[in-house]
């Protein structure tokens, strides 16, 4: 009688452990764990060049640009259809153009920026919302139907941020949003502009892999405003346009400080705030380089998890008495951390530190308890 | 063999001058600035830092690089508050609260 019941209670125990590692992985929660190890790894000991991306330049419309405008959103589409006359005309070989779509403006100014892309020798890419958006029908037909009249590539404008049934989300970009299902065709903008550039890839996990500022302390991504485009050589600046952008991929998108800025894991210490814009040239430059970041593959971490809880029931079955708990679970989260920080900065491999850290202290508790109850 | 070490000595001065004039040749072009006495357009000799007052951000050209590189002083306002307002007022933290 008690020894079926003992099979009964294992049996209980092992459906109740499944249970809760199912429900981890579903709730999306085992991900998340990981968040405050992996931030900081990105933050520290991402890829860094050792100058300026030199095939990537970012133009951002900002507050000062539009100082003279009675709107700013939508952006002016006059000033964006200068933008990329003056780019065109200094050689860019693709422009990528971030910014919705949606409804009209002035009417001289909507046909104006349709003209100004139609005759472009750049290769020209917009971004675009897509059913993630809920717009009013009005403004979706007229984002199919400008989109449609300019004839050129488009991706969708989303990043991927965490989500949880279960808690709420950090909002904090660390994922290349996939293309909804009802249009698996609209791959994400970084993908479009590097397919239009000749580079026809695909991101090798859906994980931003971040590019920190160069070792020269340039900025990642030659960065410059509208109004400084503008006046090109004939401002103060005297910016020599052709030198700075002749065959590159130039992305045009918003900087304002109250939409589109975000979070992401560079933004650990600080909690500074990223343009859009910003964030597309990273997964842009990640595309171009075949760069990647990600967990290990699912055999791996089952290894790993495995490994943990067979070293915690080997330690639990060796300290009955629990003296060296504390020094198990110091040793043991010291020693996670450092294999996690070198398994990010040689392999890009983000190592799931804290399931880990769970198998292994539910191998020493499962041991301490087989040792006192079932020996 | 003394001027056989002189003539090696002057080729590897020829050799090596090119690599230290390409830093001197270098100069910024600045951009942006609001820093008095930084006036945008104004060319100066590459450096690495430059001292700026608290607040100060100037933004420059590197030439012949054609690289974008940003100096910026001691920050004016400390902690998360400076980039408000995300969530405007409301949205603060109460370990870093705007007003001390």
């Amino acid at each position: 009688m008690f020894a079926g019941l003992k099979i009964r209670s294992r049996v209980y125990a092992l459906g109740a452990a499944i249970a809760v590692v199912v429900g981890f992985l579903l709730g999306g929660l085992a991900q998340g764990l990981d968040h405050w190890s992996t931030d900081l790894q990105v933050a520290y000991f991402s890829a860094r060049k050792p100058g300026q991306d030199p095939r990537i330049a970012v133009v951002t419309v900002g507050d000062a640009a539009l100082q003279n405008h009675p709107y700013t959103s939508p952006v002016d589409r006059r000033l964006l259809a200068d933008l990329i006359d003056r780019l065109d005309a200094a050689g860019a070989k693709v422009i990528g153009i971030d910014f919705v779509f949606d409804r009209p403006t002035e009417p001289d100014k909507d046909r104006k920026l349709l003209e100004s892309i139609r005759k472009a020798k750049a290769k020209i890419v917009f971004s675009a919302l897509d059913g993630r958006t809920p717009l009013p029908q009005m403004n979706r037909e007229f984002q199919a139907n400008f989109l449609m009249q300019a004839a050129r590539p488009v991706g969708h404008a989303y990043f991927e941020e965490n989500y949880s049934p279960l808690v709420p989300s950090d909002r904090v970009v660390r994922l290349i949003a996939p293309p909804s299902p009802a249009f698996p065709d609209h791959r994400s903008f970084a993908e479009v502009l590097a397919a239009a550039d000749g580079h026809d890839v695909r991101p090798i996990t859906p994980y931003v892999a971040w590019l920190l500022p160069p070792k020269n302390g340039s900025e990642t991504f030659m960065t410059l405003s509208a109004e400084q485009i503008l006046e090109g050589n004939n401002g103060p600046a005297k910016l020599p346009l052709n030198d700075l952008f002749r065959d590159k991929i130039v992305l045009i998108g918003g900087d304002f400080p109250d939409r589109d800025q975000h979070l992401t894991p560079l933004s650990v210490t600080k909690s500074q705030r990223f343009s859009g814009i910003s964030i597309h040239a990273q997964i842009l430059s990640q595309l171009l380089d075949g760069r990647s970041i990600g967990p290990p593959p699912l055999p791996i971490a089952v290894l790993i998890f495995a490994i943990a809880a067979c070293g915690g029931i080997w330690i639990g079955r060796r300290d009955p008495l629990g003296h060296y708990l504390f020094w198990i679970r110091s040793i043991g989260i010291l020693g996670l951390m450092i294999i996690a920080t070198v398994a990010f900065a040689f392999l890009g491999v983000i190592f799931p530190i804290t399931l880990t850290l769970i198998f292994l202290l539910a191998g020493t508790t499962f041991g301490y308890q087989s040792k006192r109850f079932f020996s | 063999m003394k001027n056989k070490n002189r003539g090696l000595a002057a080729f590897v001065a020829i050799l090596v001058a090119p690599l230290g004039a390409t830093s001197s040749w270098a100069q910024l072009q600045i951009i942006e600035s609001n820093v008095p006495g930084m006036v945008v357009g104004q060319r100066v000799d590459n450096i690495d830092e430059m001292h700026l007052p608290a607040g100060g951000r100037v933004k420059v050209i590197v030439l012949p690089a054609n690289e974008t590189k940003v100096f910026n002083g001691p920050e004016l306002i400390q902690g998360q508050m400076k980039y408000s307002p995300f969530g405007g007022t409301r949205g603060i933290s109460i370990q870093d609260p705007p007003e001390k």
